[in-house]
């Protein structure tokens, strides 16, 4: 069969496969499953069982679980209350005030939390109760708290990265390392947007009473679990002797060890924690089989390189290549969740954009921002669903608030895309010791 | 009768996914230790990798029954109740129909590596077919579990999996992103 009508069929028989409301890995394995059954004369149910079991035994893995369960443990604790009275006294004084706290305060949990909605639910749950209580606008304070949420999976640790790279097959640990600078310049951008804001719209903001040094320090006290985790997390991914599943194992034990010191540690919420970890694993598991073998009968239909092969006889602007890549994640991202969405594309993405010159690690990073607008995307972006729970605002409203945030990390992606150093620099420099 | 004993058969599933997960995160910290004084765990990566496959296939049940297997419901979520059950019934039926030919190949997989006394390559071999009793166990759990949710559905009932969506849609859970 000519294989772009293949191909066009299988899109289509996945596209209904998940509007029908199929779970999305069993949608991905019959897709996967029939193509092997119709367009090749492998015998389909022993190459299946094959992919599953050798994608799913495999130890690289195995740093899923230990991040998830690492930050469902910090989310059963008081490290987010720390992070609002350890910002507070630093950050009042500058123009936009206490929104920053938002960004930094977002942008700091997600050094240890590998979510995007819970980063965005924890530092929620504390900065929007004190800010209304101050009367900050709250446009810009939901708007700043649901994209800087979405900071949780661009700073490692990041659940995303671990299911782009194992569909990848890149390195977790250069992947993590990797995303360091574009989040950073997500921050700067954000926070650069809240000063803007702060000093056009001064009169809306209200005044902080004066803050002493002492007010300061103690901050910093309150920040202290935070940063240790921090600490640990960075200077094990640079050590250059862990592998990220036993970055992720030490997280786990500083997450309890910090847990036990608050008094949130018990028999229950450790139970709970580990419980809501097996959970998101086994979810991300189920999608994990259904893409192997997705992956599989990719392999033996050629899909992929022959559409490599077309797009770069096309001879397109790289630039032209990512532009149209964005629109397609855009789309995607409004009905699919991120792990479905990277597992689904990949394969199929990756060998065109290295063809057109892209690094896999950029392409890497590339996919989280666009799962970040994903949680930013009605009708079903998580961020925005937390943002309406603790808000009780509609959708509408919340999407507005959230769009200057949206458009910013844009703006980051077609930096990235002039600047591709920003992404591959500090990698290679690790990769280099 | 029936309906505690398969409650108890989930519940067990769950239980030994949340013991391989500590396990995991046990050998791993025994394995930094290791390298430290000078005495590495053999063949720790495979282990991982097996619990890995245990906690994965094990937690499977609990997943679906908890509403954590996610799935696009902007249609579901749309239209009236009866052309909603008839879709519900056609997706549970096709996925007891895809979990249970995945279930036969994989237990037939287990059966010929058994056959063919294979072992793994690492500094401690081990026989393959051993931690492939991890995938069928958890894959028959799980069938039987969609089963129990399809026979929920054709007795006029909503499915766990369902009422735990529906809770999902007015409190904060856990998501990978």
């Amino acid at each position: 069969m000519d294989l772009t009508l293949a191909a066009l069929l299988m899109l289509g028989f996945l596209l209904v496969a998940l509007a029908l409301g199929l779970w999305i890995g069993l949608a991905l394995l019959v897709t996967g499953a029939a193509a092997i059954a119709f367009l090749t004369p492998a015998p389909v149910g022993v190459m299946a069982a094959t992919a599953i079991w050798g994608d799913s035994n495999d130890w690289t893995l195995t740093a899923l679980p230990m991040f998830l369960w690492m930050g469902e443990i910090l989310y059963r604790t008081r490290v987010s209350d720390g992070l609002f009275r350890g910002l507070a006294p630093w950050l009042g004084g500058i123009p936009g005030r206490l929104l920053h706290v938002n960004v930094f305060g977002c942008a700091m949990f997600s050094a240890v939390c590998g979510s995007s909605t819970a980063t965005c639910a924890t530092v929620s749950r504390i900065a929007l109760p004190e800010l209304r209580k101050r009367g900050y606008p709250e446009p810009i304070t939901i708007g700043s708290l649901a994209g800087a949420g979405t900071l949780g999976i661009l700073f490692p640790p990041s659940i995303i990265m671990i299911v782009y790279a194992v569909a990848a097959d890149v390195s977790i640990l250069h992947l993590f390392i990797a995303g360091i600078l574009p989040g950073l310049l997500v921050t700067a951008l954000f926070s650069t947007y809240i000063l803007g804001y702060g000093l056009a719209r001064g009169d809306a903001i209200p005044r902080e009473t004066g803050v002493t040094w002492r007010q300061r320090l103690r901050g910093l006290r309150d920040l202290a679990p935070c940063l240790v985790l921090i600490v640990g997390v960075i200077a094990g991914m640079f050590s250059g002797v862990a592998t990220a599943t036993e970055v992720g194992a030490l997280g786990v034990l500083g997450a309890l060890i910090i847990a036990a010191l608050m008094g949130t540690l018990n028999w229950r919420t450790f139970i709970e924690s580990a419980y809501s970890a097996v959970a998101v694993t086994c979810m991300i598991g189920l999608i994990l089989q259904g893409s192997s073998v997705l992956s599989a009968s990719m392999a033996f239909t050629g899909i992929p390189k022959a559409l490599a092969q077309w797009v770069a006889t096309m001879q397109l602007n790289p630039y032209v290549l990512i532009g149209a890549l964005c629109v397609v994640y855009l789309i995607l991202g409004t009905a699919l969740e991120g792990v479905g969405m990277i597992l689904l594309t990949t394969s199929i993405a990756l060998p065109m954009v290295v063809a057109a010159g892209f690094d896999p690690l950029w392409f890497g990073i590339f996919i989280v921002i666009m799962t970040e607008l994903s949680t930013l995307s009605p009708p079903v972006g998580f961020n925005l669903f937390v943002l309406q729970l603790m808000t009780g605002r509609d959708q509408l409203y919340v999407t507005r608030a959230t769009i200057p945030f949206f458009l910013l990390l844009v703006v980051a992606v077609a930096i990235l895309a002039v600047f591709p150093e920003i992404v591959t620099w500090l990698p290679k420099k690790v990769m280099a010791r | 009768m029936m309906r505690k004993a398969l409650d108890a058969l989930y519940a067990a599933s769950g239980a030994a996914a949340v013991a391989f997960l500590i396990l995991i995160a046990a050998l791993t910290i025994a394995q930094m230790l290791g390298r430290l004084i000078g005495k590495p765990v053999p063949s720790a990566d495979d282990f991982a990798g097996f619990c890995m496959a245990g906690a994965v296939f094990l937690g499977m049940t609990y997943t679906l029954r908890s509403g954590g297997h996610i799935r696009v419901l902007t249609l579901l979520t749309r239209v009236a109740p009866a052309p909603r059950r008839a879709l519900e019934i056609l997706c549970a039926a096709a996925s007891v129909l895809i979990v249970g030919t995945v279930t036969w190949y994989a237990t037939a997989m287990m059966l010929d590596t058994r056959a063919f006394g294979e072992y793994t390559l690492g500094v401690v071999p081990m026989k393959k077919w051993v931690p492939m009793t991890f995938m069928v166990t958890g894959l028959v759990v799980f069938l039987i579990a969609l089963v129990d949710e399809l026979v929920r559905l054709l007795r006029g009932r909503k499915p766990l999996y369902v009422a735990r969506e529906e809770e999902a849609a007015t409190s904060i859970g856990s998501t990978a992103e």
